[in-house]
């Protein structure tokens, strides 16, 4: 019987784990959901996606590529740091600032993009465009703000929580670059 | 363990920040027109390499969580997947 016993510690832990994978599988999901609307409509309408395509700065979302990646680097060194919160709020910090710069870059981007919106040339390419990749910045925007806060007072559970929805965030932008920039 | 669990990060952290530099490299040389299939592949494939070594080492799943490892790559791996289907059919 005493075998079977389980701290309270552990079972806040299990529940903690099993609500973070959760939350990490909605966001596949509901993101798996919009490519394969983006790819059916593409289907429909391939003339009308290859010249939105074309309207696309691929420099600009190579760059953020490599901004999100670095951000997920200090994401994980955040973790590692474990105990030593010094360095875990410097981690945090600096994975926030590298959202910043992500956000930046895609606010720039939109700006020249915006005036191609418009145009029904392109049939339904933009309308998709924004949604999808606007919806990933919003989550872009809200896990900056997150990892903000948690560095001001950073807890590991916390850390390895935001952290890991980051990566998955990145994840995401990974198969969005040549989904919607170059395929 | 610590400290291998540190080298591990820092050498998977260098080769996806290459291959991320090298597909951004590779893909601003097609501005604002079609870029051809074979880039295409090569950035599926660095993009799955990617995903895998964030999954494995970013996210800390090595040998921890092997099914949960493998499921969140098959994610990216379909969708490359679709990706590349769709490429091909603009081809004819």
């Amino acid at each position: 019987m005493a075998d079977m016993a389980v701290s309270p510690t552990e079972t806040a832990d299990e529940g903690g784990d099993l609500l973070l994978w959760i939350l990490v599988w909605s966001e596949l999901v509901t993101f798996g959901i919009l490519f394969a609307g983006f790819l059916v409509v593409s289907f429909f309408q391939p003339a009308e996606f290859a010249a939105g395509k074309l309207q696309l700065s691929t420099r600009l979302a190579g760059f953020n590529t490599v901004v999100l990646l670095a951000s997920s680097w200090t994401a994980a060194l955040a973790v590692q740091a474990g105990s030593n919160r010094r360095l875990q709020r410097l981690y945090l910090a600096a994975t926030s600032v590298l959202g910043l710069g992500f956000i930046a870059v895609k606010i720039a981007e939109y700006s020249a993009e915006v005036a191609s919106a418009a145009n029904p040339a392109f049939g339904s390419f933009f309308e998709l465009y924004f949604l999808i990749t606007g919806f990933h910045l919003a989550h872009v925007a809200f896990l900056t703000l997150v990892l903000l806060l948690i560095a001001l007072k950073p807890r590991q559970q916390n850390t390895v929580m935001a952290t890991t929805i980051w990566h998955i965030v990145d994840l995401i932008w990974l198969v969005m670059f040549p989904l919607i920039y170059l395929g | 363990m610590k400290a291998k669990e540190s080298s591990r990060l820092f050498s998977s952290a260098n080769w996806v920040m290459m291959l991320a530099i090298v597909g951004a490299l590779i893909a601003a040389q097609w501005k604002h027109e079609a870029v051809p299939l074979a880039v295409i592949v090569i950035i599926l494939v660095l993009t799955l390499i990617k995903a895998r070594l964030i999954i494995l080492d970013f996210m800390g799943l090595r040998g921890d969580h092997p099914a949960m490892a493998a499921a969140l790559w098959v994610w990216p791996a379909f969708f490359s997947l679709a990706t590349l289907g769709r490429a091909l059919g603009s081809l004819w």
